[in-house]
């Protein structure tokens, strides 16, 4: 009696361990795990770390309009409120070609600067089959200083008033509170000032 | 030691009984689809890569939906929906366990029925019931459901500033077509 007991307690738990694993088994027939590749997305919430581009992009078609400001210097004290009254002024406007490709124009209350940029997200973190552990993308701009001339006798060349920034950005999202990105960045001035005598 | 032997080859005979008789299906197309009304704006986004299993024979359903491939108009509001709101680097998949009652299996048209058992969205398990239509066919089957979805029950926490463009239920619209495997 006892026996026939105990063989009906296995029968039976054979038969729960069965139920339990049948929607399971219909899972392991769709199961996608590590069969796909996904792109890890929002690097960064947005297309600048402050003040410096970070490698994100827009969405296809999506026009961004910016308002920046770079305050002034912390050391000023309290009288200046620690750099908040004074603040430089960036107006700009920007456009998602693709996913990967914007184009901007702004102007700056800096030296009354215009400036237009392409920034181009070629390569993208992914995750899955085909692994690749970072982001990157390549950023140059053109900008114009167009502040007028201190001596009213000497007119500044055009080509004086130009200058052009690169950037290479690498970018990986390490896990969900912290990404980093390093910047190699090349700047180059047409016109530098230099100390007269030299 | 001859009941051990008893009880292997009853469980193997039921077993083999069972996946002898086993009706099972894939889908081989899919489509998952959210709709938010709300009094500021309508937010919706579509899935087509969910992935389905059923069987006939069980009336056993699982489906498996990866939150990131959820398209949506504006870029933005996918990468909100992503990295605030399903979270879903840490809740990659939602998914459905259940049992479809409430049709004939021998009725070859469209027919009412009803899906009971587990969603997982957001790392939150809880019981849903709702109703759809499946139509059965010699070698596929189709089903379909419209059914709402609280997002307080599963922990999804919309800030108080956005709270007027998102609603606190969605409904949500699945498909799937499928095809019987060997």
């Amino acid at each position: 009696m006892l026996k026939s007991i105990k063989i009906l307690l296995i029968g039976l738990a054979v038969c729960i361990v069965h139920k339990a694993t049948a929607q399971d088994e219909l899972m392991s027939l769709i199961d996608t795990d590590g069969k796909i590749t996904e792109r890890v997305e929002a690097t960064f919430k947005g297309t600048r770390i402050i003040s410096t581009q970070s490698v994100e992009t827009r969405g296809s078609g999506t026009f961004d309009v910016v308002f920046m400001h770079r305050f002034g210097t912390l050391n000023t004290g309290a009288y200046n409120l620690w750099g908040l009254d004074e603040a430089w002024i960036r107006l700009g406007a920007e456009y998602a070609i693709s996913d990967d490709l914007t184009l901007g124009i702004g102007r700056s209350s800096y030296e009354k600067t215009y400036d237009g940029f392409l920034k181009y997200c070629f390569l993208h973190q992914q995750t899955g089959v085909k692994n690749f552990p970072f982001t990157s993308t390549a950023f140059a701009s053109m900008a114009i200083n167009t502040l007028k001339s201190t001596n009213p006798e000497q007119e500044i060349k055009f080509s004086s008033r130009v200058s052009y920034t690169w950037q290479l950005m690498f970018a990986r999202k390490i896990n969900r509170d912290l990404s980093v990105q390093l910047s190699p960045t090349l700047v180059h001035h047409n016109l530098v000032e230099t100390p007269i005598g030299e | 030691m001859k009941s051990i032997v008893i009880i292997l080859l009853t469980s193997m005979v039921l077993f083999g009984w069972h996946t002898g008789l086993a009706q099972k299906y894939t889908s081989r197309q899919s489509f998952v689809h959210f709709f938010s009304d709300a009094p500021v704006e309508d937010i919706e986004a579509t899935n087509t890569t969910a992935k389905s299993a059923l069987d006939l024979n069980t009336r056993e359903i699982v489906f498996s939906v990866p939150i990131k491939s959820f398209i949506f108009e504006k870029s933005l509001m996918q990468e909100h929906f992503n990295e605030n709101y399903l979270e879903s680097d840490k809740y990659p998949t939602a998914t459905f366990k259940g049992k479809i009652t409430g049709y004939m299996p021998e009725k070859m048209e469209w027919q009412s029925a009803s899906a009971i058992g587990n969603m997982l969205i957001h790392g939150v398990e809880k019981s849903e019931t709702f109703d759809g239509k499946i139509r059965i066919m010699a070698d596929s089957v189709f089903v379909e459901a419209i059914f709402p979805i609280a997002l307080k029950d599963y922990n999804i926490r919309i800030p108080k500033v956005v709270f007027y463009n998102i609603a606190e239920i969605i409904e949500v619209t699945v498909k799937f077509s499928y095809a019987k495997i060997d």
